[in-house]
Formats: structure tokens, C-alpha cells, sequence
């Protein structure tokens, strides 16, 4: 790792229950502790540190880190006596920009200077290995068979989160570890996707999901719009605009691309077609975004000029509102080759309706 | 995830309890001199918010201002675009998007005259955000609060007891299904997830660990803002020794004994079993999310309407771990098992 060029003596990963990207790098552990930390230093060999006991053993089973102690939120010596030992001068943490105040306070008193390395950890993730892009390619075939799980399962009269019940049931049982998942049914009123209502499903609705379950740690998201009943045609209107826009994100896609000509891209198709501000952010967040061991990284957004190595995935999704039809999603996670991108995922990039579900 | 069903329902919590626990928190800011408290929570860690406002943290983020008088007030970096749903599912009214923590809590102290300002359970604050906001309302005392949202919500409300019943019974017809589910703990986590998310759950915080044949769940399931905790570990024979322990500690804590010794009373009838080197922790439904792991063990004796857990675990001759948790309620002179 380039901590010589950080000017850093060791690199501290730190892993909040909700940000355990680093520690899974690191360690290749799915782990379970409130807080979870990994010192890495120049030479010695790496340490893990966690609140919870199962966890030093699921660590040591991956083989990746075999120094494993347990800590408690108060009594956090372990870690603190071990950056102090090793000698450490400058010392970077990964999400220190989350560490608890507490915490921060005792690893400032055990290292002369703390700075930030999530940045560096950030870039050290961005590039997957062939090993990783295996596991994802498993991801991406949990995320597949959700999307059909999701299609099958819709029909007039079910409630959003019956729905999300039915989805979340299928892909554990095919061995996702998690799932970050919102939705949307309704109209052109629609602006947004949320956690579900006790909403029941219309026949003329559009039921909008951005699906992302974790498999092996790696999260894989799909972003699909679709009709309840016959697709209308605000509804294909609606699709063609996003698909157009998705497919123009895509040819954009290759090594050395940066964030912000990918978002272009997209943005360009809404400014064709006269509904360029609806890719503002009083109605998007953002045009896709980098997808891994983390579900929302490096934002697709203009502005945004972080280079796109070959290996990065991400997600490209136009999604926002338009007239047309309320808020639309679309979009799937890409991997970039040496000569452009390709999907990760299998399911059809078309617009579908409920009346192909089987599940009923 | 916070993927599950999220509900305002006046039917579930009247609206006076609303304003009483918001009431209450202003009580004390005002008995501690605090001018405006502010509450950070996470999408791991939401419950502050919620109790006091039904608000889900689904996102990354979010802080909640209550001044010693007046309205709480949401700050947030995410989009004004779901405004429109915090609305309609939480009791806020006045919800302000932002770029900055430092920016959002400046414009939102701007028209005050500068006083203390304290941050609740300020150990778990990112230290980096204290420091932006105290770099931008310069005039302001900071103050360093404990955890007072958490142990106001330690003890239940009447409405919250009849929520947490009802979680209860959907966990339990859950945990069936996950037995009859087979051998296979990816089945058994399936069959419990949809029984809990078809229910109403918002949350299912599962792990799930096969080692030979021993197959162990352990879930933390939010039900309406209320957590239940439950560990099974599936073909262990000690099971009943553990239950018998589990009953033994509650027993004792039911007869007045502090947590401390409650636990000893479980350990002590585990000496005639085949069990050895167990461990038993007393766990707060305030920390069930994080298995109570940012706070000190539980001291002293519960308070009736308090809800807690109680995880036994140890590990067999060939260092497989086995555990039994359950959640149960504290009353008067019993205490209530909700997950059996």
C-alpha cells in the first residue's frame, strides 16, 4: 500500500457497524462487532481489533490477519497500546471522519499525528483483482434472480413492503449477507423512493426499485422501473428517455473515463430532449455511483472528476423525476474492461410489466 | 438493512405521548441549563430519533435540534425530495436540508442568542463533527451530554409494551418457521426474514453461522421502533441447560437481585450441566442493535417496564460456539419472557 507516499507510518481502518468496507478488504471477514478496527503498519504484521468475540475467530479463518484482540468501547487499550508500541508517528485512519469522539481522543494520545486515509483506502478498494470480480459476477446473480423475485411477486392489491418481505426472503436464501433496497409506487406524483408503506399496488402504477444485496461482502445493485398491468405509454415514453440515457453513461464507460464525463453523458440525453433540470439535485442525487465492498462511493455526478480505472465498478442510473412519469429508475452496475465496460448483471435492460409475474 | 415497513399510526402511540417525550427531554435541558440538544444519529443507530419522533434513519444520517422551548427540528444532508414521506411518517414538521453538518446547525442557530449547546451521548458523536460544529456557532458553549434519550426510552411505555407484544408474536411464528425450515441456515434465515418482514418488521439484523452440524441464528429485529433480541443455536444438546440457566437468572433478577448477581444465579445452574466456560451477558433493548457493545455492562437492578436480554453462550469441546438469547420484559416481581 502507497503509505510511504501518504508520508504514513501505519494506516488504521476503522469499521463502524454501517461502514465496514475497509475491515472486509482487509481481512476478508463478514464481521459482527459495533466497532471493528485493522492496523497496518510498514512491517509488522497486521492486528485486528473488535467488541465482539465471535468476530477473532471468523477474522483468523480467512487467513488474512491472524492477530486478533478484543476491546471494549471504553476500555479501547488494546488498539491504543499497540499504535503506541509500534512506534508510530503519523498515523492514518480510515473514516476518522466517523470515529466516535471518545475514541478519537485516545488514538490522538497514542500517535504524534492523526490524519485522514479513508481517501487512500477509498483508491486502494477502487480497482478490483480478478478474485474480486469473480465474487461479484456470484453477487450479480443474487441480484438477478431478486429483480425476479421482485417482478414475480408484484400484482395489483400487494402492499410495498409485502413486496420487499418476499425479496429479502429469496435472496438470503440464496446466501446475501444484506440488501439496501427502497422503492416507489404510484404516479407522476411520484419524487422519490423510500423504505415501504402499507401503500397497496395499482393496476396503472409504475413500481420503481433500486435493489442491492450483499453477497461474499461485495454489494450488486439493479435499478428497475415497472408497470402494473399493460405498460402505458408515459410509461414507454418515460423508459426510452432512461434508456437512452443509461446506454450513453455505458459508451462513455472505459478506462481513464472520469465521474463527471459519464454523468455528462447521461445528462446530455435529458438536455436533448428539453428536461435538463430535471438532473439538478433539487430532483436527483446522483447519475450512478461506484458500487463494491461499499454501496455508495465515488458519486457519478458532473463536478466530480475522479478517474475510472479499469477494474472500477460502479453503477450507472439516471434515475430522477420527470414529467413523464413521476421519478423513473434504471440502471446497472458495470465493471470496466481494458477496452470499455461490462455489465455485471443479466437481467434485460427493457421495460417490464407485472403481468409476466408467475408467482401467483 | 432499514428496508422493512416504517408506520405513523395514532392507533400504535397517541399523539400526546409524542409531545410528552419530546416534553420530557426539554424538561431536562432546561433543569441542565442546555439551550438547544443536539442528537446524531446513524442508520446503525437510529433509536434517539425514532423514539422521539417516529423519523426512520434509512440513509446514511441524521441530526435532530430540540431546543429547551419549542419544536424539534430535523437537520440533514439528504435530499428535500423525501420530505415529503419523513412528513408523513414522523411527527416533524420543520426538517432543513444542508451541505455541512457545521453550515446546517449555524443557519439553524443563527436567530438565537448563543448559549449551551449540548450534544447528546457525545462519546458517540464523530469527533470530527463536533469540532465543524463548534468551529461554526464559535459563541456557543459546547457541552458534552451523556445519554439522555437512551435512558429516558429505557423504560417502556404502556403502548410501546403492546407494540413489543405484538413483534413478539410475529418473531415467535418467525423462529418456528426458521425451525421447520431444514437444516440449511441459509433456509432457516429466509424463512425468518419473510415471516418478519410480512409481519411489519423495519429491520432484521440477522448473522448466521453454520459449523458442522450445529446451525446458530442470532437476530435483532425492530418492530414500530422497538428491538427484540433472540440467539439459537439449532443441534445443541445442551439446550435445556441453558434454558434452565436462562430461567434461573431471570428468577433471581425477579426477586430483586442486581444484574450482576442475576447472572451468577444463571452461571451457578449451569455447574451441574455438561456446559462449561459459559458466558452470560445482560444486554439494554436501548442497545439491542449493537448487542450493547458502545456501553458498560448493566449495573445495578432493572426498573419494571424495562426490556433487556439475556445472551448465554459457550463453546463446545471442538470450540463451536453455542448460544441461546432471549428478550423479556421487567414487572413487578416477574419478569416477562417475549422470545421463548
Amino acid at each position: 500500500m502507497a503509505l510511504d507516499a501518504q508520508g504514513l507510518d501505519a494506516v488504521l481502518a476503522f469499521a463502524p457497524i454501517w461502514r465496514r468496507e475497509n475491515v472486509r478488504y482487509l481481512t476478508d471477514a463478514s464481521v459482527g462487532g459495533a466497532l471493528t478496527f485493522v492496523l497496518l503498519t510498514q512491517t509488522a504484521e497486521p492486528v485486528a481489533f473488535t467488541t465482539r468475540s465471535e468476530d477473532v475467530a471468523a477474522i483468523r479463518s480467512r487467513g488474512w490477519v491472524n492477530d486478533v484482540r478484543l476491546i471494549t468501547a471504553s476500555d479501547p487499550h488494546p488498539l491504543v497500546d499497540a499504535v503506541k508500541n509500534s512506534g508510530i508517528q503519523r498515523l492514518g485512519v480510515g473514516h476518522l471522519e466517523l470515529l466516535p469522539l471518545a475514541l478519537t481522543r485516545w488514538v490522538r494520545g497514542a500517535a504524534a499525528e492523526v490524519v485522514s486515509a479513508t481517501k487512500l483506502l477509498d483508491g486502494a478498494r477502487m480497482v478490483k483483482s480478478a478474485w474480486e470480480l469473480e465474487r461479484m459476477r456470484k453477487a450479480a446473480r443474487v441480484s438477478d434472480a431478486a429483480w425476479q423475485t421482485f417482478v414475480e411477486v408484484l400484482e395489483p392489491g400487494i402492499t410495498e413492503y409485502d413486496i420487499i418481505a418476499e425479496v429479502e426472503a429469496d435472496i438470503k436464501r440464496l446466501g446475501a449477507e444484506d440488501n439496501f433496497m427502497l422503492i416507489a409506487s404510484g404516479g407522476d406524483e411520484v419524487l422519490g423512493m423510500t423504505p415501504p408503506t402499507r401503500r397497496r399496488i395499482q393496476v396503472g402504477d409504475l413500481v420503481r426499485t433500486e435493489l442491492t444485496p450483499q453477497t461474499d461482502g461485495y454489494w450488486l445493485q439493479i435499478c428497475r422501473s415497472i408497470s402494473v398491468g399493460p405498460v402505458t405509454e408515459a410509461h414507454r415514453r418515460s423508459f426510452d428517455v432512461f434508456y437512452e440515457a443509461a446506454e450513453a453513461g455505458f459508451a462513455a464507460a472505459k478506462p481513464g473515463v472520469t465521474a463527471h464525463e459519464i454523468a455528462v453523458a447521461e445528462n446530455d440525453v435529458f438536455r436533448r430532449r428539453g428536461l435538463g433540470e430535471y438532473c439538478s439535485d433539487q430532483w436527483t442525487r446522483v447519475r450512478g455511483h461506484g458500487v463494491g465492498l461499499h454501496l455508495d462511493e465515488t458519486p457519478i455526478i458532473e463536478g466530480n472528476h475522479t478517474v475510472l480505472p479499469e477494474g472500477a465498478t460502479f453503477i450507472i442510473h439516471p434515475n430522477t423525476y420527470t414529467p413523464i412519469a413521476g421519478y423513473h429508475v434504471f440502471g446497472d452496475q458495470v465493471v470496466l474492461t481494458a477496452t470499455g465496460a461490462e455489465y455485471l448483471v443479466s437481467t434485460e435492460r427493457r421495460m417490464f410489466s407485472s403481468d409476466e409475474g408467475s408467482r401467483r | 438493512m432499514k428496508r422493512g415497513l416504517v408506520v405513523l399510526d395514532p392507533t400504535e402511540i397517541p399523539e400526546e405521548e409524542w409531545g410528552q417525550r419530546i416534553g420530557a427531554v426539554q424538561e431536562r435541558l432546561r433543569a441542565e441549563r442546555i439551550d438547544v440538544a443536539l442528537i446524531y444519529n446513524d442508520v446503525s443507530r437510529g433509536d434517539d430519533i425514532g423514539y422521539l419522533t417516529n423519523l426512520v434513519i434509512y440513509w446514511n444520517e441524521g441530526m435532530l435540534a430540540i431546543p429547551a422551548e419549542g419544536e424539534a427540528t430535523l437537520l440533514t444532508k439528504l435530499s428535500k425530495r423525501v420530505f415529503a414521506w419523513m412528513e408523513r411518517t414522523s411527527m416533524i414538521t420543520d426538517l432543513r436540508s444542508g451541505q455541512s453538518i457545521g453550515a446546517l446547525v449555524s443557519a439553524y442557530l443563527a436567530n438565537r442568542q448563543a448559549g449551551r449547546l449540548g450534544f447528546v451521548d457525545a462519546d458517540l458523536w464523530p469527533a470530527l463533527y463536533v469540532e465543524e460544529i463548534a468551529s461554526a456557532v464559535p459563541d456557543w458553549e459546547i457541552v458534552e451530554l451523556g445519554a439522555v434519550i437512551r435512558e429516558q426510552r429505557k423504560v417502556l411505555s404502556s403502548a410501546e409494551q403492546a407494540l413489543l407484544r405484538t413483534g413478539a408474536g410475529v418473531l415467535a411464528e418467525a423462529l418456528e418457521a426458521a425451525t421447520a425450515a431444514g437444516e440449511d441456515v441459509r433456509s432457516r434465515m429466509g424463512a425468518l426474514e419473510s415471516v418478519a418482514r410480512h409481519g411489519g418488521f423495519a429491520d432484521v439484523v440477522l448473522r448466521g453461522l453454520e459449523t458442522g452440524e450445529r446451525a446458530t441464528i442470532e437476530v435483532a429485529a425492530e418492530y414500530r421502533h422497538n428491538w427484540l433480541l433472540v440467539g439459537r443455536s439449532y443441534g445443541v444438546h445442551e439446550d435445556a441447560a441453558l434454558i434452565e440457566a436462562r430461567n434461573a437468572a431471570l428468577s433471581a433478577l425477579a426477586s430483586g437481585a442486581t444484574w450482576t448477581d442475576a447472572g451468577l444465579s444463571g452461571l451457578a445452574a449451569l455447574e451441574a450441566s455438561p456446559v462449561t466456560n459459559a458466558a452470560l451477558t445482560w444486554i439494554s433493548q436501548t442497545d439491542f442493535a449493537n448487542r450493547g457493545e458502545l456501553r458498560a455492562p448493566l449495573e445495578g437492578r432493572p426498573v419494571d417496564g424495562e426490556v433487556a436480554a439475556l445472551q448465554i453462550e459457550f463453546l463446545d469441546d471442538a470450540g463451536c460456539r453455542a448460544v441461546r438469547t432471549d428478550t423479556f420484559l421487567v414487572g413487578a416481581g416477574h419478569s416477562e419472557l417475549l422470545t421463548n
